[in-house]
């Protein structure tokens, strides 16, 4: 059997069927990507916050849009030396095109990863602080919250144990560190001693829901034997019959549950079981999204342990390069009267004056720049030159660059935020703000299309060989399919880079 | 040109029918690159998956019909299913919990749409028949199409293994609206990895397996059609198979965006959908940035769901337009306004979707585009009704089972479509949304209507798929059966929505001491609206009871149906009639072409009352032919 048009075009339509099918599956494409760009707008018209623009370093972004553009060029040359016949113009053009590919990734790998390691924290009164928490090791916590734990609730049921990893132990000098080993001595309820490791606590754990299943499976025979009661069809008599028969099965399904949990606590296996660490103190550096909530005396881990003890504290080290007091559209008002005694300045108090100083000089460059605008301080292009101020690329009317570059690396500006006063916390990743959300997605999704078009035009590269041989032009046609597909993925970043760098 | 090329190219391929070599069982039926056996695997599927889907229904209308009453052994069997452990957890003491009922009511609806009506519907009717129709050998591209199978299978597994979850399926509807799905999972201890997570996951590997299939179908009817095969000769099964694809094709893409976007907000915290300072009772004000829309999600949602109602409803209408024909041994009526009737459907369905969203607060402007584009495709609609309609008049009508089953598609069908039409109206939208009165409305259309068309289908094509015809007796039973039941099952809901009955109240409204003393009365019926909750429910055992005739029947007639004794045994006109019984891999022993139009039947002056689209116009007609050439000169 054999398909017709795979190779040869077909005469009424003038196109052979993988160009029909590439065809459509770009229209497709195209809604995919429609999608994100309307979302986009959706979610930047409707934002009630103040949408980031001009905050991607344009260079990088620059470059990449030349690289894919050559890229472009390259892939139509070497689906031109195919048609020429000239396999050896074919494979240099398409190493060329897999290397812009390579070099697209790695640019966009560099920027990825500058956000993921740069934080943004929003103060309870809206205020925003960007910069690096602390790095976690010797006498320092970073963002992490810091508890000191004289016994551990495991449960039976719930736990995987990912409380461990945030175990440190302390050297004499007061030093922490990640142990190579988890392997703490705990005292049980009963008094034995263990270890507990996953070995321990998975066996525990397939004992103990073994042991519910079958209470479950118990107590729902005794539930079914309840008998129903029809109040038109039934007489009193039998009501008060049926009655009894439900309050008898009720009673022995009370009784049911409280053997099982007796039993339950002879074999050691309660659903909850305090251990007591034998060596004293056990100290906890607690990654904040694995906890469900804590307070002075206790901390619970979302996956159901928690410790009881000290907290010791739970303020973030952070190194600020970044202040922005914008406001929230929603929030005009109050954020006029509120921007004077943000609490940036209660841990800053050496900036204060100079970020006024600042300010002012901005609204009135502002102010004689564009007559026009009666209040220069609700324009969002004023707030963004005169509440935003980022230390080392800001012009020298904040502070100048050696001043930047020597307060961003000095130890004593470190700053200690209580949690207490934080309203959200986050690296510069998808979950900072929609924006990045969107950015992250939409970028990302570009990404994985330049990843799997370099694949396909990989494979074409390494397996043409075979195929150059017997029908040329079916390897032509196969590069021109891919080299549609290749076009449509620059195209969509040819809209992603105005949108994300420059609008 | 082409074939020698093809035999450079494809050496294994060699060669004819008649000297290939043996392919193991595995390779024939499993990892099959025929588009028939890929339409079978669908099929079969979908198929297993709707029954699913019902069962789950089942389950629900017990609740609904008797709250707080254990589940007979009969219907607790169906709990069985996900496991032993299942009951206990989800239904203690055998009772049907709200977080049950949720999730199965989240489930039947995500089954009964995305695995189980399109699949049927659309992918195994449309693998089966249209490349015979067009007189292909197979699909465009038939490795893709087996990947697309596969990848839906692998969506399928995810979506029914959620049921195993500590967390069980998804329990946020089948629309899955953020806020509500991102937060209903929030606070157990599973983190990210619950129901709603895979339900995303599945939802992701559905809609890339539906665009692969589509864009598949599509490339096969625009290149692969038999000479002489133009488009105003393809059959209407087809037509409306390509306008399903195109649709599948362009209205999709969204869906998957939203879909992603929602996974963002699951599993990396972001806040697409989420507004600022949302507050749930388990958690307080949660913890993430706020900043996101909830309408944004209705709207790529619906964006797909409305042209997803015409992905549903047109594989009936294709269907009920090949068999009325064949069966009233006259032409289809209105053919070409059909075509273009659908062309109108499908370029209006992308523009309606906001009519689900009255309820948001769009605004009077907003609303009154949509009422008024709503009311619009309403049009090409009627216009599709009526020519099958009017195809029956005149003439000398047959009734083989598929033929029951679509004359019973036309008026179940316009119930359906007649009682959406209040709906397109804001004014009385927003006092029925989300009642009973919906579910009326558009299970009328996809269940009596839909799954009408798609057993008629069954019926029609069984002995061209297994060279065996379906049993008489046993197919009339299950058609007065089902159409029986159904209506006992869904008529009474327009009468409870209409009382203000909502959607989700999964004790049936028992709590809501209003509804249940509000009494009816209805053609000298009376009683009050919880008492229809158990006339309803009775019609879904009906229902159930109504199919296993079917299942009899299809199992059951593979191996013993009677024997057809030709390859055209409704004697009808279009191309796959013209295979050998079963078709082989391949298709059609010679080349195919197409002298005439889909649907000559009747011709005046021909020997037999159907011409089929192989057998070349004989003398007489091309003078006459000629003569009407010279004519129009």
């Amino acid at each position: 059997m054999q398909i017709p048009y795979e190779v040869s075009a077909r005469p009424d339509t003038g196109l052979y069927n993988a160009k029909v099918g590439i065809w459509l599956f770009l229209a497709s494409e195209v809604m995919l990507f429609g999608g994100l760009f309307s979302s986009y707008v959706f979610l930047r018209i409707g934002a009630d916050f103040s949408w980031p623009f001009h905050e991607l370093k344009v260079l990088p972004g620059f470059i990449n849009t030349m690289v894919l553009i050559a890229s472009s060029v390259s892939v139509v040359a070497a689906w031109a030396s195919l048609k020429a016949r000239r396999y050896g113009w074919y494979q240099f053009n398409m190493i060329f095109t897999l290397l812009c590919a390579v070099a697209f990734m790695c640019i966009k790998g560099y920027e990825y990863k500058g956000k993921f390691t740069h934080y943004s924290l929003k103060f309870t009164d809206g205020s925003v602080i960007s910069g690096h928490p602390v790095p976690e090791g010797g006498k320092n916590w970073g963002d992490r919250i810091v508890f000191e734990a004289t016994s551990v609730t495991i449960n039976l049921e719930k736990s995987n144990l990912e409380f461990l990893d945030n175990l440190r132990t302390k050297s004499k000098d007061g030093e922490y560190s990640h142990p190579e080993t988890v392997a703490v001595k705990f005292k049980t309820p009963t008094g034995s001693e263990i270890t507990l490791d996953s070995g321990w606590f998975k066996k525990q754990h397939r004992e103990f829901m073994d042991a519910k299943s079958d209470l479950r499976r118990t107590i729902t025979a005794l539930e079914l034997q309840k008998p129903s009661i029809d109040k038109d069809d039934d007489d009193a008599a039998t009501q008060a019959l049926k009655q009894a028969e439900i309050d008898r099965l009720t009673k022995a399904v009370t009784k049911a549950g409280d053997e099982w949990l007796a039993a339950v606590k002879d074999k050691e296996l309660p659903p909850t079981m305090v251990l007591t660490p034998v060596d004293g103190p056990i100290t906890f550096f607690v990654k904040e999204n694995h906890t469900m909530n804590y307070g002075k005396e206790q901390l619970s881990f979302r996956e159901g342990t928690s410790l009881q003890g000290k907290l010791v504290t739970d303020a973030i080290q952070f190194n600020v390069d970044l202040i922005d007091l914008r406001p929230a559209p929603a929030k005009m008002d109050q954020w006029k009267s509120l921007h004077a005694d943000s609490l940036v300045w209660r841990h800053l108090p050496e900036l204060k004056e100079r970020f006024f100083a600042y300010r002012d000089a901005k609204v009135k460059e502002f102010h004689e720049h564009r007559k026009k605008v009666a209040e220069p301080e609700l324009d969002e292009d004023c707030q963004r030159d005169a509440y935003r101020v980022e230390f080392a690329n800001n012009d020298e009317k904040f502070m100048s660059h050696d001043d930047a570059h020597a307060y961003l690396h000095d130890e004593k500006h470190t700053i200690n935020v209580p949690r207490s006063e934080k309203r959200f916390y986050s690296n510069f990743s998808p979950s900072l703000s929609p924006y990045y959300a969107i950015y992250f997605l939409m970028t990302g999704l570009h990404g994985l299309h330049v990843v799997g078009g370099a694949i396909v035009l990989g494979w074409f590269l390494l397996t043409g060989r075979k195929m150059y041989l017997s029908n040329p032009e079916h390897l032509a046609n196969r590069v021109e399919v891919g080299g549609l597909f290749w076009h449509f993925v620059d195209l969509v970043w040819i809209f992603l880079f105005p949108l994300y760098y420059l609008m | 040109m082409d074939t020698t090329h093809a035999h450079d190219s494809h050496g294994h391929d060699h060669g004819h029918d008649d000297h290939h070599h043996e392919i193991s069982w595995l390779k024939k039926y499993v990892f099959s690159t025929d588009h028939k056996v890929i339409g079978a695997q669908y099929g079969f599927t979908g198929l297993v998956l709707l029954l699913l889907g019902f069962c789950l229904m089942l389950v629900m209308r017990w609740s609904i019909a008797h709250p707080g009453e254990a589940l007979p052994g009969a219907l607790r069997w169906v709990l069985h299913l996900f496991g032993d452990d299942f009951v206990t957890r989800w239904a203690p003491g055998g009772k049907v919990s709200g977080s049950l009922y949720n999730m199965f009511g989240a489930m039947h609806g995500t089954i009964m749409v995305f695995f189980g009506v399109v699949p049927l519907g659309f992918a195994a009717f449309v693998n089966f028949v249209t490349p015979l129709q067009v007189g292909a050998p197979d699909m465009a591209f038939p490795r893709l199409n087996m990947w697309s199978f596969w990848l839906f299978l692998l969506s399928a597994i995810l979506m029914i293994g959620s049921f195993w979850l500590p967390t069980g399926a998804a329990q946020a509807g089948w629309t899955n609206y953020s806020p509500l799905s991102a937060t209903v999972m929030k606070a157990t201890d599973a983190h990210f990895w619950t129901g709603q997570t895979q339900w995303l996951f599945a939802m992701v590997f559905n809609i890339s397996a539906s665009l692969l299939g589509a864009m598949n179908v599509l490339a096969t009817v625009i290149n692969l059609r038999a000479k002489g095969m133009t488009w105003m000769r393809l059959p209407f099964f087809t037509w409306a198979m390509f306008i399903i694809a195109f649709l599948l094709l362009l209205a999709f893409p969204p869906l998957e965006v939203a879909a992603l976007m929602q996974l963002c907000d699951q599993v990396f915290g972001s806040s697409f959908f989420l507004p600022t300072g949302l507050w749930t009772g388990s958690e307080g004000i949660i913890s993430v940035s706020g900043g996101g829309h909830p309408v944004l999600f209705q709207h790529l949602f619906w964006f797909l769901a409305h042209p997803e109602v015409y992905v549903l409803l047109l594989p009936g209408i294709a269907i009920v337009a090949e068999i009325i024909p064949c069966n009233t041994r006259k032409p289809l009526w209105g053919y070409k306004s059909m075509v273009y009737a659908l062309l109108g459907l499908a370029f209006l369905s992308f523009i309606v979707w906001a009519h689900h969203m009255y309820l948001t607060g769009m605004g009077t402007v907003v609303a009154t585009f949509f009422q008024f584009t709503t009311v619009m495709i309403s049009v090409p609609s009627v216009i599709l009704i009526t020519c099958l309609m009017i195809s029956l008049w005149g003439g000398s009508i047959r009734f083989p089972v598929p033929m029951l089953f679509a004359t019973a598609f036309l008026p179940m069908f316009g119930i359906g479509g007649l009682t959406g039409l209040p709906l397109a109206f804001p004014f009385i939208d927003l006092f029925l949304h989300d009642t009973y009165y919906i579910i009326a409305h558009f299970h009328y259309i996809v269940a009596p209507g839909v799954l009408f068309g798609l057993f008629a289908g069954i019926y029609h094509w069984f002995p061209k798929v297994t060279g065996r015809m379906m049993n008489n007796p046993l197919g009339i039973t299950h058609f007065w059966g089902s159409l029986i039941a159904m209506n006992v099952l869904f008529a009474p809901m327009f009468i409870q929505g209409m009382a203000g009955f909502h959607r989700r109240w999964y004790d049936g409204g028992k709590v809501f001491e209003n509804i249940s003393m509000q009494k009816y009365s209805f053609l000298g019926w009376e009683g009050t609206f919880l008492d229809l909750n158990i006339l309803i429910s009775w019609g879904a055992w009906g229902l159930g009871l109504a199919q296993i005739p079917f299942i009899i029947n299809f199992f059951w007639s593979i191996k013993g149906g009677k024997r057809v004794t030709s390859d055209n045994p409704w004697n009808a006109t279009t191309l796959e009639w013209n295979t050998p019984t079963p078709p082989p891999h391949g298709n059609f022993l010679t080349e195919q072409i197409v002298y005439r139009g889909p649907y000559e039947y009747s011709v005046p002056g021909a020997e037999k009352d159907f011409s089929p689209q192989w057998e070349p116009l004989t003398p007489a007609e091309e003078a006459a032919l000629k003569t009407e050439a010279a004519a129009t000169h």
